[in-house]
């Protein structure tokens, strides 16, 4: 599963990501013919990635190439069950990749548009935001 | 061939966010006219006639505008901002031309053929610059990857260009490459073991931190 091989020192229990706004960047299909889009804010953890991904890869089994534009790179801590408040921070429980509205999670090149779809669609079922699939626009250089 | 797509133009005298966001819920799109030394115009375009002509011309189309001081310039599209969750164009920049000028625009290329079977086409870039007269730009190229196998590529120089049109991008520029198309177990195993195991390790320092802490 995706997670930094170590965080820089101070960023190991680093405060909730800012969760408002739109994506700046990376909003755009690049390197495949289709996309999946997020439509809202959600933090997406590694788990939910690689699930949305093998969901991807076992619909289209080969002839095609998947890419991840998301990594989560952002701790989120959890204190353990029954423990009083205090005694400091609680120790990382997940990596999350913050996504904000009209980013580009995943892409993918396949020469059949409608498996592609259909394994994307499988994809966002596994995601925690409402996303929809986009095609690269060949229209703008 | 995209020639000059006849638009209607507003001009306008408020700016900022305030205005433009106005003038997008009143269906125009704000836009800026400028080129060959003449002072900015700020114009307002009608959102959908424009929408239908870069859908239709892409960034290659020129267009005819007739603002309503009774300005009449050709333009090309220079730069275009969208919004990426409405699909709605926010700005755009025109630049004018003149009628037999020679103008650099980066030209969509289309992947057309069916290379090798068990093969994947990949594109590396999406556009290539080339020169041509304004009013006889194409609104896309087509790179062909026909009989093409694994291995195979075509450059930015294999494209064929319309007449009086010169490419200005290296000609060693590889567009698409031709790859033996990846197998079931390579695409299950991509972020497989080898990254759980720099995972475990990760997880193995922080216990390691939080105990010294």
């Amino acid at each position: 599963m995706l997670m930094p091989r170590k965080p820089p020192k101070g960023f190991r229990k680093p405060h909730h990501p800012d969760r408002s706004g739109k994506s700046k960047g990376g909003n755009r299909v690049v390197f495949g013919e289709f996309g999946i889009q997020a439509l809202a804010p959600a933090y997406v953890t590694n788990r939910q990635i690689e699930s949305a991904r093998i969901a991807m890869t076992r619909h289209i089994r080969r002839g095609g190439k998947v890419w991840i534009n998301i990594f989560p790179d952002q701790a989120i801590t959890k204190k353990p069950a029954e423990t009083r408040m205090g005694s400091g921070k609680g120790s990382p429980e997940w990596w999350v990749a913050n996504v904000k509205p009209g980013r580009i999670l995943f892409e993918m090149t396949f020469p059949n548009e409608a498996v592609a779809r259909e394994a994307m669609r499988r994809a966002i079922h596994k995601l925690p935001m409402k996303c929809r699939i986009v095609k690269r626009e060949i229209g703008e250089a | 061939m995209s020639t000059g797509v006849k638009i209607n133009a507003e001009t306008r005298s408020e700016f900022g966010k305030g205005f433009a966001r106005r003038a997008r819920k009143a269906g125009l799109v704000p836009a800026v006219l400028y080129g060959h030394g003449e002072a900015p115009r700020h114009i307002s375009l009608p959102a959908k006639e424009f929408a239908a002509a870069i859908r239709h011309g892409g960034m290659t189309t020129v267009f005819d505008i007739t603002v309503s001081d009774g300005h009449k310039t050709l333009a090309l599209p220079k730069a275009i901002q969208r919004d990426p969750l409405k699909d709605t164009y926010k700005h755009v920049d025109l630049i004018i031309v003149k009628r037999g000028e020679q103008v650099t625009v980066d030209v969509p290329v289309h992947v057309v053929g069916e290379p090798v079977k068990g093969t994947l086409v990949m594109q590396e870039h999406n556009s290539i610059s080339i020169q041509a007269e304004a009013l006889h730009l194409p609104e896309h190229l087509e790179a062909s990857v026909e009989g093409l196998d694994a291995g195979g590529h075509v450059t930015a120089g294999d494209v064929k260009l319309p007449k009086g049109s010169q490419l200005i991008t290296d000609p060693e520029t590889v567009l698409v490459i031709v790859s033996h198309a990846p197998t079931a177990e390579q695409l299950e195993g991509d972020t497989g073991e080898a990254e759980a195991a720099e995972g475990e390790a990760a997880e193995g320092e922080a216990a390691s931190e939080e105990a010294a802490e």
